[in-house]
C-alpha cells in the first residue's frame, strides 16, 4: 500500500504514522468505553426501575 | 472557592455539574487535538537536527507529562481517601487509573519508535533510566487497577489501593529527575514550562501546548465519564440516581 | 493507654515468637531455599561452562532468583497470623501498629533473607564470578534482601484479606523491586570489570534507609484496611 504524497515524511514515516496511529487507538478506544459504560448503566438502571414499577402496580 | 469544591464532593452534585461541562470540554477536546494534530504534522516544520521525526514530540511529550501528572492525582485522590474516606475520591482515583496507564503505553510506544529513528538500532535501551522508571510506572497503573478489582469489597479496595499509590509515588520523582541524576539518552529535561517556552522554537510551541491541551482535557472528559458511570453502579439505589435515570429516559 | 508491658519487651516478645514458629516450621523455610539454588543452577546447566558469558549473567541470574525467591517466602509473614486471629490481636494491642509489624518483616529477614546472602557466594562460584565480584554480591543482597522484605510486606499486608492474593502479590511488588534489582545486579558486573561500586552502594543503602523510616507505616496501614 503506498501512501498519498501528503502523507509523505521522509524516511521515517512508518514511525510517524504508526505513533499517531496508536495514540488514536488507544484514546478512541478509551473514550468509547467511557461513553458506553455510562450508557449502559443508565440503561440498566432505568430498566430495573420499570421492573420495580410494574411491580408495584 | 473552597465551598464549592466541598460542594463537589457530593455525588448528586458532582453528577449534575459534570453533566453541564461535559459537552463543552469534549468538543473544546476534539477541538485542540485536532488542531493540534494537524498543526504538529502538517504546518509545523521539520527539525532542523531530526527532521520530520521530530513530529513525534507532539504525542510523546504530552502523554509523557500527564502519565505522571495523572499518578499524582491518583495519589493525591489516595490520600483524601485513606484521611477522609470520601467517596467521591475513591471513584476518581480508580477512573484516572486506566487513561493513566493508556497515557504512560503512548508515552512508551512512542518514545520507542522515536528513539529507533534517534539513537540508531535500538528500540529500547534498557540501561536509561528514565525508560526504565517510565516502564515501572507503567506496571504500577496495571498492580493499581488489578489490586482495585481484586476484591468485592469496593470501599476496602479503594483504600488498599490508595496505599498502593501512595507507595509508588516515589517513582515520579524519579522518572522527572532520572535525566538530572544520571547519563541518560533523553537530553535535558523538557517538561518544565519555562524550559519549554526557552528551548523549543516558537513555530513547534504552539502545537505543543495546544496538544497538552489537548491531552488534558481528553483526560478530565474521560474522567468524568468513568466516575459518572462508577457513581451510578455504586449509588444505584439511591434516590438521586432514581431521578437522574427517570429524568434521562424522558427528557 | 499505657501498656503495662514497655514497649521494648512487647517487640522482642513478637519477635521471638515469629523467630521460634518460623524455626518450628523450617522444612517449610527451606522451600525457597532450595529454589533458589535450583533455579540458580538452571543457567550454567543450560550453557556451555567454559562459556564467557557466564559471569556476566551471573549478577543478574542470581539477583533475579533472589527476587524470586523473596516473593515465595512473603506470604509467610502475615497469612497463618491473618488465618488464625492473631493479626487482628496484634492491631488491637496497645503498641504502635508500625513498630510491631517491622518486628515481624525482621523476623522475615532473619529466616528467609540471610540464607539468601549467605547461599550467594557459593552461587556466585558456579557462574565464575572473580572474587571482587562475589564481594560485591553479598553486600549488595545483604543491603538490599530487608527492602525486599519491607517492601514485599507492604504488597502482602495489602493482599492477605483476598482469595486469589498470590498472582497479584508478584503484580504488586515486582514494579517495586525493579531498583533494587537494577542497583544490585549493575553493581556485581561493575566490580567484577573492576570498577568502584561506592556510588550504587550508597543508593542501596539509601533505599534501605528510606525504606525503614517509611514502609512501617504503608505496611500498618494496610495490614488495617485488610482486616476490615
Amino acid at each position: 500500500m503506498s501512501l498519498p504524497e501528503w502523507l509523505n515524511f521522509g524516511k521515517w514515516t512508518p514511525f510517524i504514522l504508526a505513533s499517531y496511529v496508536i495514540t488514536a487507538i488507544v484514546l478512541l478506544a478509551n473514550i468509547v468505553m467511557s461513553y458506553r459504560s455510562e450508557k449502559r448503566q443508565l440503561r440498566e438502571i432505568a430498566l430495573k426501575l420499570r421492573r420495580e414499577n410494574r411491580g408495584k402496580q | 472557592m473552597w465551598v464549592w469544591f466541598h460542594k463537589l464532593g457530593s455525588p448528586p452534585y458532582f453528577f449534575r455539574f459534570s453533566g453541564i461541562v461535559l459537552p463543552y470540554l469534549a468538543v473544546a477536546c476534539l477541538l485542540s487535538l485536532c488542531i493540534g494534530v494537524y498543526w504538529g504534522l502538517f504546518i509545523a516544520p521539520p527539525d532542523y537536527q531530526q527532521s520530520e521525526t521530530v513530529r513525534i514530540m507532539y504525542i510523546h511529550v504530552p502523554a509523557a507529562m500527564f502519565s505522571m501528572s495523572i499518578y499524582i492525582v491518583m495519589a493525591l485522590a489516595g490520600a483524601v481517601t485513606l484521611i477522609w474516606r470520601i467517596k467521591l475520591a475513591e471513584l476518581i482515583a480508580a477512573a484516572s487509573a486506566p487513561i493513566g496507564a493508556s497515557y504512560t503505553f503512548i508515552a512508551l510506544v512512542t518514545g520507542s519508535l522515536w528513539g529507533r529513528t534517534a539513537w540508531g538500532n535500538t528500540y529500547w535501551e534498557w540501561s536509561d533510566p528514565r525508560l526504565m522508571s517510565e516502564l515501572v510506572l507503567f506496571f504500577l497503573y496495571l498492580g493499581y487497577i488489578a489490586l482495585y478489582y481484586a476484591s468485592e469489597d469496593r470501599r476496602g479496595a479503594a483504600r488498599a489501593a490508595a496505599v498502593l499509590a501512595l507507595v509508588g509515588l516515589v517513582n515520579i520523582p524519579i522518572i522527572h529527575y532520572s535525566v538530572e541524576w544520571w547519563t541518560s539518552l533523553h537530553q535535558g529535561s523538557t517538561t518544565r514550562g519555562t524550559q519549554i517556552a526557552a528551548t523549543v522554537h516558537p513555530s513547534m510551541r504552539y502545537p505543543l501546548f495546544i496538544m497538552m491541551l489537548g491531552f488534558a482535557l481528553f483526560y478530565a472528559v474521560t474522567l468524568m465519564k468513568n466516575t459518572r458511570s462508577m457513581l451510578l453502579a455504586s449509588e444505584r439505589n439511591n434516590a438521586w440516581v432514581k431521578e437522574v435515570v427517570s429524568q434521562h429516559e424522558s427528557p | 493507654m499505657k501498656a503495662a508491658t514497655p514497649l521494648y519487651s512487647a517487640l522482642f516478645a513478637l519477635l521471638k515468637r515469629d523467630l521460634m514458629l518460623a524455626f518450628r516450621h523450617r522444612a517449610e523455610l527451606v522451600n525457597p531455599l532450595i529454589f533458589f539454588l535450583i533455579v540458580v543452577s538452571l543457567f550454567p546447566m543450560g550453557l556451555n561452562p567454559q562459556s564467557q558469558v557466564l559471569p556476566m549473567m551471573g549478577a543478574a541470574v542470581i539477583w533475579v532468583a533472589a527476587l524470586l525467591a523473596a516473593m515465595l517466602s512473603l506470604d509467610n509473614m502475615f497469612r497463618s497470623d491473618f488465618d488464625d486471629g492473631t493479626l487482628e490481636q496484634i492491631v488491637l494491642s496497645p503498641w504502635p501498629l508500625p513498630a510491631m509489624v517491622l518486628m515481624k518483616v525482621l523476623a522475615h529477614w532473619l529466616v528467609s533473607g540471610i540464607p539468601l546472602v549467605l547461599l550467594s557466594p557459593l552461587l556466585g562460584v558456579m557462574f565464575n564470578l572473580p572474587a571482587a565480584g562475589i564481594g560485591a554480591l553479598v553486600l549488595t543482597l545483604l543491603i538490599g534482601t530487608p527492602v525486599l522484605s519491607l517492601v514485599g510486606a507492604i504488597g502482602v499486608a495489602l493482599t492477605v484479606g483476598l482469595r486469589r492474593g498470590g498472582v497479584l502479590l508478584s503484580l504488586l511488588v515486582l514494579p517495586l523491586y525493579i531498583p533494587i534489582l537494577i542497583f544490585g545486579a549493575g553493581s556485581v558486573w561493575d566490580a567484577a570489570l573492576g570498577s568502584s561500586i561506592q556510588g550504587p552502594l550508597l543508593f542501596l543503602g539509601a533505599i534501605l534507609v528510606l525504606a525503614l523510616t517509611l514502609a512501617p507505616f504503608a505496611i500498618a496501614s494496610a495490614v488495617r484496611i485488610s482486616l476490615e
